[in-house]
């Protein structure tokens, strides 16, 4: 009898641990998760980092922020000034390694205590006929030509406004007048957000290679950054490493005897090419797939 | 007996047709952004009821069909598959209902167009 008994506490016990362990969150709902808006689409922008800290930041704080703000501050300042980058033979590789998944804490100590933009000022998703990073490239010339006592043409302006959007051209003028060019992304996008600048806080990144870490999160009502192989998310071969791309988990469900996480990703909110299910760009991957794709999982403290 | 049968595949294939993905085809409107200025187009497009998909009539699949979609891993993988076909990406915003949508689309140069996630169904990864 007292076997019996044992047998059937163990099954409980057995039970009880596994529904805990996969038990149903879904944060894209929840007050803090609406603040994240929509998913985003980082298009031909290589900064993964900053879109997910931006996710981060916006559940953290209630407030939907700009992954391109805070791309900027950390290529302006972390990365020892943008245009040196740019005049050391800059081809987009070095931004690309900039907003690399394994930046994603030197991008939250970069962005510590700055200020930063909220998205509806500095719009995250890559641009019409002219890309992002072109166009920042370009405006780094545009203060070259201009010079400090020069004036701008309508089209230089038009290349700036395009970024910035809430810029004027007297705005534009004034700043390409005062500032030196390694400063000249970074003051443009304080200037735009004027209006309603924020401060980052005072954050932390987290570091863990323990996938559970995500489970931890979730558990406590947090979403949490994987850095991780997007391969996974298109193809049902292997993936051929465990790192190149960052998205955030924002969810977790039993689904036919499987648990499945709830990835956010920053490719827009189409679903075509996913192998997964999809709701609106958020793909829900079967744990082992995932588990089996990354590398570190992060968290904002 | 054959009018049960007919009555009961009649009941299955409507299910199955209200389950699957439904696009409405109409002439629409679609917001751009060139250089900060938003531009508003009235053009032919079919989309789904939530505006995650977008693809202009007429619209020839043979341009992507079947072609190799090149390797990424952080940047949107449509986008660059895009490129790779000599379109032009970008975002777009649909107009349904009341709502504008945010979505990207692919435009190539005789002016067709189709979202990133449905023309990268249509390549072939390597």
């Amino acid at each position: 009898m007292s076997a019996l008994s044992s047998l059937i506490l163990f099954f409980l016990l057995a039970t009880s641990a596994w529904a805990i362990e996969c038990s149903p969150v879904d944060l894209r709902n929840t007050p803090p998760g609406r603040a994240m808006g929509p998913v985003r689409n980082q298009g031909l922008m290589p900064w993964c980092a900053a879109y997910s800290m931006a996710d981060m930041l916006s559940f953290k704080t209630g407030e939907c922020y700009s992954g391109m703000s805070l791309g900027i501050n950390f290529a302006s300042d972390a990365e020892g000034g943008w245009w040196n980058q740019i005049s050391n033979g800059w081809n987009g590789t070095n931004m690309m390694t900039s907003g690399h998944f394994y930046n994603f804490p030197r991008m939250v100590r970069g962005n510590s205590g700055k200020p930063i933009c909220l998205e509806k000022d500095l719009p995250s998703t890559d641009n019409g006929p002219m890309r992002n990073l072109d166009l920042l490239r370009r405006i780094g010339d545009i203060r070259n030509q201009v010079g400090m006592f020069g004036s701008c043409s309508q089209e230089q302006f038009n290349s700036v406004k395009a970024v910035f959007p809430n810029l004027s051209f007297r705005e534009v003028q004034l700043i390409m007048a005062t500032t030196l060019t390694p400063n000249i992304h970074k003051y443009l996008m304080r200037s735009n957000c004027s209006r309603n600048r924020r401060y980052c806080p005072q954050v932390q990144p987290g570091i863990y290679h323990e996938f559970s870490k995500i489970d931890e999160q979730l558990s406590t009502g947090k979403i949490a950054g994987i850095g991780y192989s997007s391969s996974v998310l298109k193809n049902p071969a292997p993936p051929p490493n465990r790192g190149g791309h960052m998205s955030t988990i924002v969810g977790r469900r039993m689904r036919n005897g499987k648990c499945e996480y709830l990835l956010r990703n920053s490719w827009g909110r189409n679903c075509g090419g996913y192998i997964y299910p999809c709701e609106e760009g958020n793909i829900w991957v079967p744990k082992e797939r995932l588990k089996e794709a990354t590398g570190d999982v992060y968290t904002l403290n | 007996m054959s009018i049960l049968l007919t009555s009961v595949l009649l009941l299955v294939f409507s299910t199955a047709a209200f389950g699957s993905e439904k696009l409405k085809c109409h002439k629409g409107e679609l917001r751009t952004r060139e250089f900060g200025e938003v531009k508003i187009l009235r053009s032919q497009f079919c989309t789904d009821k939530i505006g995650t998909i977008l693809i202009s009539e007429p619209f020839h699949k043979e341009v992507a069909l079947g072609k190799i979609i090149p390797p990424s891993q952080s940047v949107n993988p449509g986008w660059v598959f895009c490129e790779s076909l000599k379109g032009s990406p970008e975002m777009v915003d649909i107009l349904i209902g009341k709502t504008w949508y945010e979505l990207d689309r692919c435009l190539f140069k005789d002016g067709s167009y189709i979202d990133t996630g449905s023309l990268f169904e249509l390549g072939v990864q390597e």
